[in-house]
């Protein structure tokens, strides 16, 4: 009887584990957390599909890993010296993954292809210690989404300034309705520093100052208050994925995001879905930055390298980023990609591509900065969550993460 | 003990029980509900039957591999457990028949074995495994995990032998068994509670691995279920009903399991804990 | 044993010592001489180009970070052992008598063991959500809560609010256990004690509590080094969060590690972690040896 058990259980472990037959050709394994976002899985497989048509033999293996744990992943197989074939970064990491050899420079292939002059001013930001190692793919402004009918209700106009905005806020916010003025991260999460950047930056604010930290500006003080103002009406603990999801629901009446929110708005059920609108934000400077873009690992062979590269191209290529704007709603890296009839058929392109040309980098350029940014949106995140939880006052949680991140990433 | 007494007892661990399980009970309900109901300022904790439906089962089932996740943890749980008590059960023996400077080593090394933590175990363990081609493989998995249950799974194992007396070996040999034949028919059969509760154990430690099924599995063909239930954690949307349904699939093969095999497990410790 | 030589009781223990010695052992090597490596790298196959020193030590001993971690850390294990145990110790007094349904009812008090920590974190994210979770609708129907309480991201509860997950987790390790060594304790000895005149509250202190110390000793220790470890719970529900109000030694070593690529202060961490972890075996030391080898 035991040994009927055995054999039993060595045959499920034997089919269990028989590998399959090796594909034949070349598999580029590509992870992304956008493999499953609305909108962009659309282009990914879309373009896979041409590339693996021109490239017989070489399949590119697209799969997802939730942005939320992605970076973590993704440093865990660097470190492992297991990386993707093809690198899929938010471009705010990138810094630290170049700072530790990880990836590769491409500037003998850049030179080759027209990406140099056809691009975005964002694509300077792929550049580390004199050497570029990647090719942007999202440069953006960020959006100000709004429920029209709760601000109908409620009697708000759409804000043209940060003063209106608040208050249009404060109106609409009803917590015993299940109801909301602003969703927004409030659970600790590196995030909080691009929400903040909105209020501050946006009032021409500057925290860096001559490339040294200035939290204690009374400047900037004075609007991270309207921030802190901003988050007392937006329910407590969420995260951005809670946030879209919130507001696609009808919950709440004001989003700020970037323009890739545009296609999860499909997601919204039909009787919700007219309510949803984009607009500028209510700033005199439009943040925005450098979101995502791809890169090749270092010390890839030869052969593959070559393959990957192909790959990038295809994407860069003119077609293809036509094709980013149509499918994703969101600005792409080559500039001048849509047409005045497609501007006319989908008005809310000239809203996005108007705030990616207008925004201004928000994330700091300081190379100690980029290569910590981590640890700098952390610090600055739990002094946001400071912000919530506490009555101390702004200036004085201010000087605090001024002296913390004095001491833990000096600038020299 | 009257009856009416033991009645009394019976309400009470009842009342345990339904306070203790109200986590599961809302997981379930919420998977069963739409969105609109569970998302709401009043939950109802009873609602009518007819509101119930499995609609976001099916959603789940059919937008994510969940079979596949778990069919993988399947494969790795089967796989890890067995080989797991082999080895703990080959130590076991020997710990428990062949006195020696082993044995304080032994116990040391159990209890070193769990003062490290799983976030710097993660990093060699891949380092070890890319060296052996094991990286993004079950069999990886099931090393792993078969390796790290291997300390408790041994002790365990060790107390049970312990509780069989060596007599028994002794006259199956005199009778004219060989030593490891004695070892099959006469103290196997007798140590299976002990068997059980390491199997259990093991079991329900695997299926619930999450550290290392993250770290040394990456393709999504290869998810256990753990890891797939964390994807959904840092979606894009987050949609509570099919959260916990994907939750109920995941626990649902393990309870089973569990409540099937429990009566073993509360036996098995007890011998342990008579011989001790 | 006759005829048996000690190499077969070696041969025996070999592949377990196998298992250990690749699997633990290394490991543990490799964290060790990481921690004496300074500077900034997560390429762990090139550390032996870091210079080599105390450094990270000195680092991580004056820093305040270290010891808010240390001190978060001993309230979690206090926090969940305690509870985990009484509870523990009344389900098993519990379950030690007979009644009706009996081994239904005490298969569903132990299940919670069986959750995997993923799906508790997700649960209990969903159970104390801030605007919808229902702990939340209950306390405002009793009238004792008039806010969005986020259990989580307030960092005033978020400790409280991951030991209660952890603390349901835990408890059914101690049950089983406990439950174990309540049903080795001999009846004739509870009769006698009735017989003489004892209280329920004298049977327990003089023949419940000593027959079950030793079980107790020991799944106390196994819990806690389980619960120095835990990672899963607190990360996913809060990230060591708000405010590093729950960022518990396992958690600050996660994060040194992968968020902030220091691996060499990551396992200076990991080393102050073992240290904790050893004392408090050495501390309850004479038990252990009584219970094993």
């Amino acid at each position: 009887m035991p040994a009927r058990i055995i054999a039993v259980l060595a045959t499920i472990l034997a089919i269990g584990l028989a590998a399959p037959a090796s594909a034949q050709g070349v598999t580029l394994d590509f992870p992304s957390w956008q493999a499953e976002e609305p909108g962009f899985a659309e282009w990914w497989k879309g373009l896979i599909g041409e590339y693996e048509g021109r490239h017989p033999g070489v399949k590119v293996k697209l799969y997802s890993i939730p942005f939320a744990n992605y970076v973590n992943q993704l440093t865990v197989r660097f470190a492992g010296q297991n990386p993707p074939d093809i690198v899929h970064l938010p471009s705010r990491n990138f810094a630290s993954f170049a700072s530790q050899q990880w990836l590769e420079p491409i500037d003998d292939l850049l030179k080759a292809s027209d990406i140099g002059s056809t691009w975005s001013k964002m694509q300077t930001e792929m550049s580390w210690n004199g050497k570029t190692y990647g090719v942007l793919l999202l440069p953006y402004g960020n959006l100000l989404y709004y429920n029209e009918k709760l601000l109908q209700d409620a009697g708000a106009k759409v804000p043209t300034t940060p003063a209106e905005w608040l208050d249009a806020i404060a109106r609409t916010t009803n917590r015993e309705k299940g109801q909301f003025g602003l969703v927004t991260t409030t659970a600790e999460h590196p995030n909080m520093f691009i929400d903040a950047a909105t209020w501050v930056l946006g009032e021409k604010q500057d925290w860096l100052k001559g490339s040294k930290y200035n939290f204690t500006d009374p400047g900037v003080v004075a609007a991270m208050d309207q921030f802190r103002k901003s988050l007392t009406y937006a329910p407590p603990g969420t995260n951005s994925a809670s946030a879209r999801q919130l507001f696609i629901d009808g919950k709440a009446a004001f989003l700020r995001d970037g323009p890739w929110v545009w296609a999860t708005l499909q997601k919204a059920k039909p009787e919700t879905r007219p309510m949803l609108k984009m607009a500028q934000l209510p700033f005199p400077v439009i943040t925005g930055g450098a979101s995502n873009s791809l890169h090749i690992p270092a010390r890839l062979e030869a052969q593959k390298k070559k393959l990957v590269w192909e790959f990038i191209a295809l994407a860069a290529s003119p077609a293809w980023q036509e094709k980013y704007v149509q499918l994703t709603g969101s600005p792409a890296g080559r500039m001048g990609v849509i047409g005045p009839e497609q501007a006319k058929k989908n008005p809310h392109l000239s809203a996005i591509t108007l705030a990616a040309e207008k925004a201004e980098n928000l994330f700091p350029m300081q190379p100690a900065l980029r290569e910590n940014y981590n640890e700098f949106a952390t610090l600055f995140s739990r002094a946001v969550v400071r912000m919530q939880s506490s009555s101390q006052p702004t200036d004085a949680i201010l000087a605090n993460l001024q002296k913390e991140l004095t001491a833990a990433i000096p600038l020299p | 003990m009257t009856r009416s007494r033991q009645w009394l007892l019976a309400l009470a661990a009842l009342a345990v029980a339904a306070v203790v399980l109200f986590p599961i009970y809302w997981m379930l309900l919420t998977s069963m509900l739409p969105s609109e109901l569970t998302r709401s300022r009043d939950p109802v904790l009873l609602p009518r039957l007819s509101a119930l439906s499995l609609d976001a089962f099916a959603a789940v089932l059919a937008r994510k591999p969940v079979l596949t996740w778990l069919a993988n943890s399947g494969i790795v749980t089967v796989g890890a457990t067995f080989i797991s008590l082999v080895i703990s059960t080959l130590a076991g023996y020997s710990l428990s028949r062949f006195k020696s400077r082993a044995q304080q080593g032994a116990g040391f090394v159990l209890l070193v074995s769990k003062m490290l933590p799983s976030s710097l175990i993660v990093i060699p363990f891949f380092i070890g495994f890319s060296t052996f081609g094991l990286i993004d493989s079950r069999w990886g998995l099931i090393v792993a995990n078969a390796a790290v249950g291997v300390p408790f799974a041994t002790w365990l194992m060790k107390g049970f032998f312990d509780g069989i007396p060596r007599e028994l070996e002794l006259a199956a040999m005199l009778d004219g068994c060989s030593g490891m034949q004695a070892v099959w028919y006469v103290v196997l059969p007798l140590s299976k509670p002990g068997l059980a509760a390491c199997g259990i154990y093991l079991a329900i430690v695997t299926w619930s691995d999450f550290v290392f099924a993250r770290t040394l599995v990456t393709s999504p063909d290869r998810w256990v279920l753990t890891v797939g239930m964390q994807s959904f954690l840092g979606e894009y949307l987050v949609d509570w009903s099919s959260l916990m349904a994907v939750g109920a699939l995941s626990l649902a093969p393990v309870f089973v399991l569990f409540l099937l095999l429990e009566p073993f497990l509360v036996s098995g410790m007890t011998q342990g804990a008579v011989a001790n | 044993m006759i005829g048996r030589s000690r190499w077969v009781g070696y041969a025996l223990l070999s592949p377990a010592l196998l298992a250990v010695g690749f699997l633990i052992l290394y490991p543990l090597y490799l964290v060790v001489a990481t921690s004496f490596r300074q500077g900034k790298t997560l390429n762990v196959l090139r550390l032996s180009e870091l210079p080599f020193g105390l450094a990270n030590y000195r680092t991580i001993l004056a820093s305040d970070a270290t010891w808010h971690s240390v001190a978060v850390t001993i309230v979690y294990l206090l926090g969940t052992i305690g509870p985990a145990f009484l509870i523990g110790l009344g389900a098993a007094l519990l379950l030690n008598r007979t009644f009706p349904g009996r081994r239904w009812l005490r298969s569903f008090i132990l299940l919670p063991w069986a959750v995997p920590g993923v799906i508790v974190s997700i649960v209990f994210l969903w159970l104390l959500d801030g605007s919808f979770g229902v702990v939340n609708a209950l306390l405002r129907q009793a009238g004792w809560l008039a806010t969005d309480l986020a259990w989580f991201a307030h960092d005033d509860t978020a400790l409280a609010a991951v030991i209660v997950p952890t603390v349901w987790k835990a408890y059914p390790f101690f049950t089983l256990t406990l439950l174990a060594a309540l049903q080795a304790i001999p009846a004739s000895l509870y009769e006698a004690a009735r017989v003489d005149g004892a209280t329920s509250w004298q049977r327990f202190r003089y023949i419940t509590w000593p027959g079950i110390r030793p079980s107790a000793t020991l799944a106390a220790i196994l819990n806690t080094l389980w619960a120095l470890r835990e990672f899963d719970i607190i990360y996913l529900t809060t990230g060591g969060g708000p405010d590093r109000a729950t960022e518990t030694l396992a958690v600050r070593i996660y994060q040194e590690a992968f968020a902030f690529f220091r691996m060499g202060t990551a396992s200076t961490l990991g080393v102050l972690t073992m240290t904790i972890a050893v004392l408090l075996v050495l501390m309850s030391m004479r038990t252990i040896r009584r219970e094993y080898f």
